[in-house]
């Protein structure tokens, strides 16, 4: 009889240890993504700001050589909406080709310092 | 020095020289340009603006000017022109007894040390006698120059340049009429010049000459009668460029080559287009 009820609390230990674990594991999974994802966004939130403040200084340099466009306007306020949305790909995407128009206007800021002489009639 | 330096520098001034041609060969250059063009136009009609260019659309115009839309802003600048400020002083303690002064603007102030153009002298003219300054675009500002324009109808363009600054707020104009700009890489010559009497969309473009002759003016699209930086905004604007502040020192001097370009023209504004 002795044996027998040692024998059942064995069992139920080892079970009673299983389950635990299984506990543990399901408990951990999703605490780890939550946090990756956490992590990928305050990367990607940092990554953000990173451009959209280049976004912003290149913005101010094509005004300053008096060769802003109007689309970089519009991409760099569609960038801090998407962000308040907290679609932070468009938001990035935005500011991304915010500082590719900006370059593009610099250049043409550049290429103009020459260039108009040209133009006018002789 | 040796020979070669002088050479150098010889030809550096040359360049130099060749760059900055003077306002009066320019406008000259300019004139020549449009006789090749149109040969069969008298270039005293470019004050009709592209109506000197385009028969159907001139005797559409002139059905326009038949009543034109203008004459209530006229007369309502009238009426402000001959308000006195609350000093009991008024625009002609400014201006003079006569208000048809238009022709010597745009102006280099020499004690400023920028151009003024017709809307800033009168608000100079405002705020020297205790008034508010009016907004640059539409409304009274636009209603009393265009009174003062057309009391100045029939006189000749007459802008000096006759400083070294002058030169160089002129050649800031120049500059920038010149220039490709916006996203659509467009200068504003390319439109009225290269391309002028073409036609975009709807409009044909009309030529650089003349182009100050006749503002403020109405335009059917406004609805209203606005100055010409409100145009030169929206010239900016269609090729995809941020527009400038009015009577920024950057459309001031744009304003002051342009104007110098029609020298001695007849002025016949305000005018009205579609």
């Amino acid at each position: 009889m002795k044996i027998l009820w040692i024998s059942g609390l064995i069992i139920l230990s080892v079970a009673a240890c299983d389950s635990q674990e299984k506990v543990t594991e399901t408990a951990v999974e999703p605490a780890v993504a939550e946090v990756a994802a956490v992590v990928a966004v305050v990367t990607q939130t940092q990554d953000f700001a990173s451009l959209m403040q280049q976004a912003e200084d290149l913005y101010m340099q094509t005004k300053v050589a008096k060769h802003a466009w109007l689309i970089n306007l519009d991409r760099i306020k569609d960038a801090r909406l998407a962000a308040e949305k907290g679609d932070m790909d468009t938001a990035v995407a935005n500011a991304e080709e915010a500082i590719k128009l900006s370059r593009l206007a610099l250049n043409q800021a550049e290429s103009e310092k020459s260039r108009w002489q040209a133009r006018v009639p002789q | 020095m040796k020979w070669t330096n002088l050479i150098t520098l010889l030809l550096a001034s040359m360049m130099v020289a060749s760059v900055q041609a003077d306002p009066e060969t320019d406008r000259q250059a300019l004139r020549d340009f449009y006789q090749q063009k149109f040969p069969d136009i008298d270039l005293a009609e470019f004050k009709n603006g592209v109506y000197a260019i385009d028969s159907k659309m001139r005797e559409q115009w002139l059905e326009m000017e038949d009543f034109p839309a203008y004459e209530i802003a006229i007369d309502e600048g009238e009426e402000l022109y001959n308000t006195p400020f609350a000093n009991g002083k008024s625009y002609a303690d400014c201006f003079g007894d006569d208000p048809g002064v238009k022709h010597n603007y745009p102006m280099f102030d020499q004690a400023r040390g920028g151009v003024v153009t017709l809307e800033v002298a009168i608000n100079q003219c405002r705020k020297e006698h205790g008034e508010a300054a009016l907004p640059w675009l539409v409304g009274e500002l636009a209603e009393i120059s265009a009174y003062m324009a057309y009391q100045s109808r029939g006189k000749s363009i007459d802008i000096k340049i006759d400083s070294p600054e002058a030169i160089a707020a002129y050649d800031d104009g120049e500059q920038f009429y010149y220039t490709r700009r916006g996203q659509l890489n467009f200068e504003c010559s390319g439109c009225h010049q290269q391309n002028v009497g073409k036609m975009l969309r709807a409009e044909r473009t009309s030529p650089t000459l003349g182009h100050t002759t006749h503002w403020p003016v109405y335009r059917g699209r406004w609805q209203y009668v606005g100055n010409i930086q409100k145009r030169f905004q929206e010239c900016n604007i269609q090729v995809r460029a941020v527009p400038f502040e009015a009577q920024s020192e950057t459309y001031r001097n744009l304003e002051y080559f342009l104007t110098y370009m029609s020298n001695g023209m007849e002025l016949n504004g305000p005018g009205s287009r579609r």
